[in-house]
């Protein structure tokens, strides 16, 4: 028997492909490929993502240059001509591969956050039917000062009494900073004050155009939070607690059991808004943890914002919707 | 060609592609693909092992593009003359190169590679081809201590498994009854 016939097949696909190989050739010449490669090199980011997670880490804390993608590490012979043009082309398919990692989580966390931006006037948690109604409603800050000012007292009134309303629809009485957002954009008592995503205060008293805030470290102000640990970029979730202003610079943090671990630098974030769960709005972190001889913790929350430092806030409002009374 | 064939070759090239691209200063541009698409070819001795290592090579010349497609242009070409397999009454034989089978992996790699070197030298730097193919050699010592000793194991364990009646070439394929 002769040659078996797989050996004209044998060439034909070796002919093919030298035939494919020339037309690729042609197609990256005309930069036709451009699109594809960062596809192809997107197919091997899980395993590089994997190889250097699998990479220990040296005495300094940091990976191995090499499995970091550092190409500044060059091997022998990198001081030939051609030697920055290759590396060039390294470091482009590094930052490719990084640029399309930081796209999607860029993208995973608009998606996450949008809800929750400054500006947006109305934004649905969910979909179809929505259950929850959650604004975010923009607001300057009035004063800084826990006392309202009776020029602003008085500019108010005159204002309402020029449109038919009475001193009650205008004027809240009490100590905390005002905001110039009241019940005519329906912002109501206990609606968190946000900054980002940050809470600074609470709305204690509305009136028709103006609010009281309740700052976080006001006496008074009270708060369920949950702990937060961040370690080697692993996230924790830990124990839950109320936090309650002082009247000084800081929060204490109680209702802490004794067996619960806290440490100075765990990050606080609310346990939720209304007993669901929502947005992970953030408080502050702890600087103080000190377990006591009763079996008990005294901790100490610095709030990440101050409410005398802003201008702008924003108060976030969740409603309930009627059933099937879709807006 | 089975589909799980298919499988273990993209994984393997994806692997090594992983590797390469993760410690560009250990393994050197084609150090580990190189020796695993040569693998591929030889495991699988037909067109369809040809296409498959072929097309993946062409792809990471896409993914990692030189001056021009050498190693793919040629991988098939040299494919098939070493692995012309014919059936003759007195069992198998090689025709057209003969090379003894556990160096036919590593010197259809050591080639690739070279070739490859030399298309990583961009058109300009040809014009003075001894500075060119000094530095085409320069690139590929490191890449050669890496690809040698994995060509090496590939080929004893392709070696190792149709010794062991694990493979089966197509010329096996074509005397089945």
């Amino acid at each position: 028997m002769g040659s078996t016939p797989e050996k004209p097949r044998r060439w034909l696909a070796a002919l093919s492909l030298t035939l494919l190989a020339l037309a690729t050739a042609g197609a990256e010449h005309l930069g036709a490929l451009r699109s594809i490669r960062p596809l192809l090199l997107d197919v091997c980011s899980p395993g590089r993502l994997v190889v250097l997670a699998l990479t220990p880490f040296d005495a300094a804390g940091t990976r191995s240059p090499e499995a970091a993608g550092d190409l500044r590490v060059t091997a022998a012979g990198s001081a030939d001509s051609a030697r920055p043009t290759a590396a060039q082309e390294l470091l482009l398919r590094q930052l490719l591969i990084e640029n399309a990692r930081l796209r999607r989580d860029l993208q995973r966390e608009r998606q996450r956050t949008e809800p929750l931006l400054p500006g947006a006037e109305t934004a649905e948690l969910t979909t179809r039917p929505p259950l929850v109604d959650l604004r975010v409603i923009p607001a300057r800050v009035l004063t800084r000062q826990d006392d309202f000012p009776d020029v602003l007292r008085e500019l108010a009134i005159d204002a309402g009494r020029a449109q038919g309303l009475n001193r009650s629809e205008l004027v809240v009485q009490g100590a905390g900073r005002v905001l110039d957002a009241g019940r005519e954009q329906r912002v109501q008592a206990g609606d968190r004050v946000l900054d980002g995503l940050t809470v600074v205060g609470r709305i204690e008293r509305s009136a028709r155009w103006i609010s009281l805030v309740q700052p976080v470290t006001a006496e008074g102000f009270r708060a369920r939070v949950q702990l937060l640990r961040i370690s080697a970029g692993e996230r924790y979730r830990g124990a839950t607690g109320l936090l309650e202003g002082t009247g000084t610079a800081e929060c204490r943090l109680t209702g802490l059991g004794p067996t619960d671990a806290v440490a100075v630098g765990d990050e606080v974030l609310a346990a939720g808004v209304e007993g669901m769960t929502g947005p992970p709005l953030y408080f502050g972190r702890v600087v103080r943890a000190d377990f006591l001889a009763g079996g008990t913790w005294d901790v100490l929350v610095a709030p990440a914002v101050h409410l005398d430092d802003l201008e702008s806030v924003q108060v976030l409002r969740w409603e309930w919707l009627k059933a099937g009374a879709a807006p | 060609m089975s589909l799980r064939g298919v499988g273990a070759a993209l994984l393997l090239i994806w692997f090594a592609e992983v590797l390469e691209q993760s410690f560009p200063g250990q393994l050197p541009r084609g150090a580990a693909v190189l020796p695993c698409v040569c693998a591929v070819v030889q495991w699988n001795r037909s067109a369809g092992g040809l296409f498959l290592g072929g097309g993946l090579l062409l792809l990471d010349w896409i993914a990692r593009p030189t001056t021009f497609p050498a190693a793919p242009l040629l991988l098939p070409l040299l494919a098939a003359t070493t692995g012309d397999v014919s059936e003759e009454s007195s069992g198998l034989r090689r025709r057209g190169l003969r090379f003894p089978a556990p160096l036919l992996l590593p010197l259809l790699a050591m080639v690739l590679l070279a070739v490859q070197s030399a298309s990583l030298q961009t058109v300009a730097d040809w014009q003075d081809p001894v500075t060119a193919a000094r530095s085409a050699l320069l690139r590929m010592r490191p890449a050669l201590l890496v690809l040698l000793p994995v060509s090496g194991v590939l080929a004893l364990l392709l070696q190792l498994s149709e010794e062991l009646g694990l493979r089966r070439t197509s010329a096996t394929d074509w005397r089945r009854p």
